[in-house]
C-alpha cells in the first residue's frame, strides 16, 4: 500500500473496527456515533490506512452518477409534464364531445343546454357527470367545460386563436431563452412555458390540418372507433417528439431563428453528459451525447470543443491533473491529452468496449473492460498489463 | 450467534424480520436469527439503552437479508454457503487484487474465507467469524472492511519487522546537510507549525479528504466513491481546504509580527525542493510533535503527494494538485 512510509500505529481502544467502518461507509450510524467516527478517521492514522485501502476496493461505480441521474431526472420531469399535457390535450377534446353528447341525450335536448347544465352544477347534473367521468377522467370539470366551449366554436376560428396562441407561447418561449442566459427563471418554470409553447404547437398543427380551405366543411365529430385510431398517434408523436422540444413554426422567422437556437441548446444539454473533473475546480472536461469532447477552463462558464483524431463513441475519462485527460468508449477508443487541448489515440489491441477508467498521469492509467477486465498501461498503450481477473 | 435471547427484541417483531430477511430460505431456525438480532442491537445500543421504537427502527434499517445469509453461513447452512461462495467470493477477491495488484492479497482473502467458515473451534462450538457481522452494512462492504483491516494490520507487523535502512542504502533517508541557510529552516519550521495549526482547525471531513489524498495517495474518485461525493465536489472541498489553511497560516504569521516580504519568504522557503513542506507528514497523527526532526525528514518520502503551499501572483496552488 502507497502512502504509509512512516508505519502504521498500534490500534488504540478509541479504533474503529471493520464493522463500525463498513457500517460508517453504508451510513448505517446514528448521525452522532458517524460524526464520532469521522473524527476519529481524521485524526488516526491507522484508521485512515485502513480506510484508505477499504477505498481502493469500493468498485469502479462513478459517483458522478447519482449526480447525472438527478440531473437526467430534473429534465425528465418537465419532458414527461410537456408529454403529458400534450396527450391531455390530444385525447380530452377527441373524447369529451361525443361521450357527452351520448352521456347527456337521455335527460338534455341540446348541446347548449347541456353546457348550461355543466355551468349550475346540481343533483341532477353531478349525477350526469358521475355518468360521464370515463371521458373525463384526465381533465378537471371546468376544464372539460371550456374545452367543450372550445368544441363548439367554428373549427376554423379556433384554428386561427390556437394560432395567436402558438405565437405568444413561441414569444414567450424565446423571452425565457433570454432570461435563461442570465439565470432568472427557475428551471420548472422555464420547462412549463416550454411545455405550454410545445403543447399550443401541437394544437396548431392538430387543428390546422384538417381545414384544407376557408370554405371547407368543419369535419363531423369522430367515431370511439376512429377517434382511438386518430387519437393514438397522435399522442405517440407528441410525446416522441417530447424529449427532442418542438421545433419552432415556420412563421416565426427571425424570432424563430432565435428560438430554433435556444431549443437546439436546450436539446443538447438533454442529451448524455459524463464530466470529468480534473483536480483544478475550474477545469473539466466533458462528453456530449457519447461523441462530442468539450473542455472548460473557467468553472463551466464556457465550454469549448475538443477534437478528437478520429469519431468514437465515448464512454468514461479521468483527469489526473489540468491539462491531462484520458477518455474510453467503445470498440477499444483509448485518448488522452497532455496539453489539454490535442488528443491522441492510445494504442488497445482488443476492440473491446471500456467501463471505466483511472488515470494516474499522463503515461499511466488503468482501465476496466466491459467484459470485466482490468488493464494498466504505464506507457501511454505501448503495453499493457492485466491486473485481473 | 447462538447466545440465548433475552427480552431486548419481541417475538412478534423477530417473526416479523424473520419474513421481511427470507430465512427460511436458508431453514434458519428463528430462536438464532432472535439472538443474532439482539447481537446487534446490543453493539449498536451500548452505550445508551433504546426504546421500543428506536429498537424497531433499528432493526427495520438492517441489511436483513445478508444478516439471515451470514447467520446461515455462520450455522453452517451448505445452500447459505455456496449462494454466499457463489455471489460473494468475486467480489472479495477483486477488493484483494484492488488492495494489491500484485495478489499479494489474496491470501487475506483466503484465510478470511477459513476463518467465515467456523475453521476456528472452541468449546466444542465451530466459531465462525460472520458473528461480528450485525446487519448495519452490507454483506459485500463489511467483507471488504474486514479484509482492509487485516491489510492494514498485516503491512504494520510487516513494518515493525523491517530492518531499518542502512546509511548508505539507496532508501536512507538523507542526512540532514550542513550547509542549510538557518533563516530558510527557521522558516520552514515556523511553517510547519503553523500549518499544522491550521490543520487542526479543519472539519473532520476536510481532515479526512486531506489525508486520504495527501497521506494516503488516494485518487479524487476513490475518496468520492467512500464519502459518496462525485470527484468534483471532493475536488472542490480539497481546494476550499487547501485556501483555508493557506488563509490561517498567513494569519498566524501575520499575527507573530512578521511583514508582508517575511511571509513570502516562509513560502518561498517550504516551496524549495530542498525544504518542502510535506503536508502528509502532517497530517499523521505524530504530526508536529517533534518539530526538531523536521529538517531530517524533509527529503522524506519522493513518491508522496507534496503539498506545497506556493504563492504564486497571490494564489494558492499545490504540486500535488497538478501532479
Amino acid at each position: 500500500m502507497q502512502g504509509n512510509g512512516n508505519g502504521i500505529p498500534a490500534t488504540t481502544a478509541a479504533c474503529v473496527d471493520a464493522e463500525t467502518l463498513a457500517a460508517w461507509v453504508d451510513e448505517g450510524l446514528p448521525k452522532a456515533e458517524a460524526a464520532a467516527v469521522e473524527m476519529h478517521l481524521a485524526e488516526c492514522e491507522r484508521c485512515t490506512a485502513m480506510v484508505a485501502t477499504f477505498a481502493r476496493t469500493i468498485p469502479d461505480a462513478p459517483v458522478a452518477e447519482p449526480l447525472w441521474t438527478r440531473w437526467h431526472l430534473r429534465w425528465l420531469v418537465p419532458l414527461a409534464t410537456a408529454a403529458t399535457v400534450a396527450a391531455v390535450w390530444v385525447l380530452v377534446p377527441r373524447t369529451d364531445s361525443p361521450q357527452m353528447t351520448l352521456g347527456r341525450a337521455p335527460t338534455t335536448e341540446s348541446q347548449a343546454a347541456a353546457a348550461a347544465d355543466a355551468e349550475r352544477p346540481t343533483a341532477t347534473t353531478e349525477s350526469k357527470e358521475q355518468e360521464a367521468r370515463p371521458a373525463f377522467a384526465a381533465s378537471k370539470p371546468a376544464d372539460a367545460l371550456a374545452k367543450r366551449e372550445e368544441s363548439l366554436k367554428a373549427p376554423r376560428q379556433l384554428a386561427d386563436e390556437r394560432r395567436a396562441d402558438a405565437d405568444q407561447a413561441a414569444k414567450r418561449l424565446q423571452a425565457g431563452g433570454v432570461n435563461e442566459s442570465i439565470a432568472v427563471a427557475p428551471p420548472l418554470a422555464r420547462e412549463a412555458d416550454r411545455a405550454e409553447a410545445k403543447s399550443a404547437d401541437t394544437q396548431t398543427e392538430r387543428f390546422s390540418q384538417p381545414i384544407p380551405s376557408a370554405n371547407a366543411v368543419p369535419p363531423a365529430a369522430p367515431t370511439p372507433a376512429a377517434q382511438s385510431s386518430a387519437t393514438a398517434p397522435a399522442a405517440e408523436e407528441s410525446a416522441r417528439r417530447a424529449p427532442a422540444a418542438a421545433p419552432p413554426p415556420a412563421t416565426l422567422g427571425a424570432a424563430s431563428s432565435a428560438q430554433a437556437r435556444a431549443v437546439a441548446s436546450r436539446a443538447r444539454e438533454g442529451a448524455a453528459i459524463v464530466e470529468i473533473a480534473s483536480p483544478d475546480p475550474m477545469i473539466r472536461w466533458r462528453v456530449v451525447g457519447a461523441v462530442q469532447v468539450e473542455r472548460t477552463t473557467n468553472g463551466g462558464a464556457r465550454w469549448d470543443a475538443a477534437k478528437l483524431p478520429e469519431s468514437a463513441t465515448l464512454i468514461a475519462g479521468s483527469s489526473p491533473s489540468p491539462s491531462i485527460c484520458w477518455l474510453v468508449g467503445r470498440t477499444g477508443s483509448i485518448y488522452v491529452t497532455t496539453d489539454g487541448l490535442r488528443f491522441v489515440r492510445v494504442p488497445f489491441r482488443d476492440r473491446v468496449d471500456f467501463v471505466s477508467i483511472q488515470a494516474t498521469d499522463g503515461r499511466r492509467a488503468t482501465v476496466v473492460t466491459i467484459d470485466g477486465r482490468t488493464m494498466r498501461t504505464d506507457d501511454q498503450g505501448a503495453t499493457w498489463i492485466r491486473i485481473s481477473p | 450467534m447462538t447466545r440465548t435471547a433475552t427480552a431486548l427484541i419481541d417475538r412478534t417483531l423477530v417473526e416479523r424480520l424473520y419474513r421481511k430477511a427470507r430465512g427460511e430460505r436458508w431453514s434458519l431456525a428463528m430462536e438464532v436469527f432472535a439472538s443474532t438480532l439482539e447481537a446487534s442491537a446490543r453493539k449498536a445500543f451500548a452505550s445508551s439503552p433504546a426504546d421500543p421504537r428506536q429498537l424497531d427502527r433499528y432493526c427495520e434499517s438492517l441489511h436483513l437479508e445478508d444478516l439471515a445469509l451470514a447467520c446461515a453461513c455462520a450455522q453452517g447452512s451448505g445452500a447459505a454457503w455456496e449462494h454466499f461462495i457463489r455471489e460473494y467470493r468475486p467480489g472479495l477477491y477483486r477488493a484483494a487484487d484492488a488492495i494489491d495488484p500484485s495478489g499479494g492479497s489474496r491470501d487475506l482473502a483466503d484465510s478470511l474465507y477459513g476463518e467465515l467458515f467456523g475453521l476456528d473451534v472452541r468449546d466444542g462450538e465451530r466459531r465462525s467469524h460472520f458473528r461480528y457481522f450485525h446487519g448495519r452494512s452490507s454483506l459485500s462492504t463489511w467483507l471488504r472492511a474486514v479484509l482492509s483491516q487485516r491489510h492494514v494490520d498485516r503491512l504494520r507487523s510487516t513494518r515493525r519487522q523491517d530492518p531499518l535502512p542502512e546509511d548508505e542504502a539507496p532508501g536512507a533517508i538523507p542526512a540532514p546537510s550542513n550547509d542549510v541557510d538557518p533563516q530558510r529552516s527557521g522558516y520552514v519550521s515556523l511553517m510547519r507549525s503553523s500549518v499544522t495549526a491550521a490543520v487542526t482547525t479543519l472539519e473532520p471531513r476536510d481532515r479526512l479528504r486531506l489525508r486520504c489524498y495527501y497521506a494516503q495517495d488516494l485518487t479524487l474518485a476513490q475518496i468520492g466513491r467512500m464519502l459518496n461525493e462525485s470527484e468534483a465536489t471532493v475536488s472542490r472541498h480539497l481546494s476550499r481546504a487547501r485556501r483555508d489553511i493557506r488563509a490561517a497560516v498567513e494569519r498566524d504569521l501575520r499575527a507573530q509580527r512578521m511583514s508582508d516580504a517575511e511571509i513570502s519568504d516562509c513560502f518561498a522557503a517550504v516551496v524549495s525542493d530542498s525544504a518542502y513542506l510535506d503536508l502528509a507528514e502532517l497530517l499523521g497523527s505524530d504530526a508536529g510533535s517533534d518539530p526538531g526532526s523536521t529538517t531530517a525528514r524533509d527529503g522524506f518520502g519522493p513518491a508522496r503527494k507534496n503539498a506545497n503551499v506556493e504563492r504564486s501572483k497571490g494564489k494558492e496552488t499545490s504540486r500535488a494538485g497538478q501532479r
